[in-house]
């Protein structure tokens, strides 16, 4: 397949974070940050409620970058985000993102974001996909 | 000086093998459907040696911000695979009141260095939200 500068990837929308999926998060990951599973906690820290560990929507960027670059046929060498806005339980995510550019050798440089029901974008990111 | 004692040495972990099971609750937990193997945020189950950094470095959890992450991704991870995990501290700043840390890890299977981390956090005043 050929790829253009420019061109958008297929949207990957995750179903909302449920409150659930944060402590089985955690357990998984070993993130027991209690801002994300203590509700008194969060909230002394400034947060109306718990909130969604940022690896959590990174871990989505990863699913949506498989989902457009599968690992049959396509090796990721670096993935990177920034984690620009929080996320609370109930929100729902969309993965979007564009080919940014592509190099000489054939290495595909993606811009990634993760936005809310809200529009708002809330983790930004790039990746380099080459094929295997 | 303080700064420079803390970056000079890294702390290690050697972890468990990597089994099905551990990488099935990653997945599950996370939603993941497009993954073959290991999806690829699944190092993160490497970060006990971070989460030691920031303890010694007495942050409170309340204002600290995880803002940036990175992997670099250098060898194939396995099922087996017994990973041993370095990190230090890339950088460490203050500026203006809020200090920012970058730890960096160098995760490797035997001899091989499969992945590189880095992570990147402030510690915030309360009311500056972000993450």
């Amino acid at each position: 397949m050929s790829w253009i500068s420019g061109q958008p990837l297929r949207i990957l929308t995750k179903p909302p974070i449920t409150r659930e999926q944060l402590r089985d998060y955690a357990a998984a990951s070993g993130d027991n940050n209690p801002i994300h599973l203590d509700e008194t906690f969060a909230q002394e820290a400034g947060f109306p409620s718990v909130i969604v560990h940022g690896m959590l929507s990174m871990a989505f960027l990863g699913d949506h970058l498989r989902f457009n670059f599968p690992p049959e046929t396509f090796q990721v060498k670096r993935l990177r985000t920034r984690f620009k806005k929080v996320t609370f339980p109930g929100d729902v995510l969309s993965c979007e993102g564009r080919i940014r550019r592509v190099e000489p050798d054939g290495t595909l440089l993606v811009s990634l974001h993760t936005r809310n029901q809200r529009g708002e974008i809330t983790t930004e990111g790039e990746a380099e996909v080459s094929e295997s | 000086m303080l700064q420079k004692s803390f970056s000079d040495t890294p702390i290690v972990l050697r972890a468990e093998p990597i089994t099905r099971e551990q990488v099935k609750r990653f997945i599950s937990a996370t939603g993941s459907e497009y993954h073959a193997g290991n999806p690829l945020t699944f190092p993160t189950v490497w970060r006990a040696p971070e989460f030691q950094w920031l303890d010694r470095l007495n942050f409170d959890l309340r204002e600290l911000l995880h803002t940036d992450q990175e992997y670099e991704y250098l060898a194939p991870v396995k099922e087996g695979d017994i990973p041993t995990i370095y990190t230090k501290i890339k950088e460490l700043r203050e500026r203006r009141g809020i200090t920012f840390v970058c730890l960096e890890s160098e995760v490797r299977m035997g001899e091989v260095l499969t992945l590189i981390t880095r992570s990147s956090f402030v510690v915030r005043s309360q009311g500056e939200a972000n993450t």
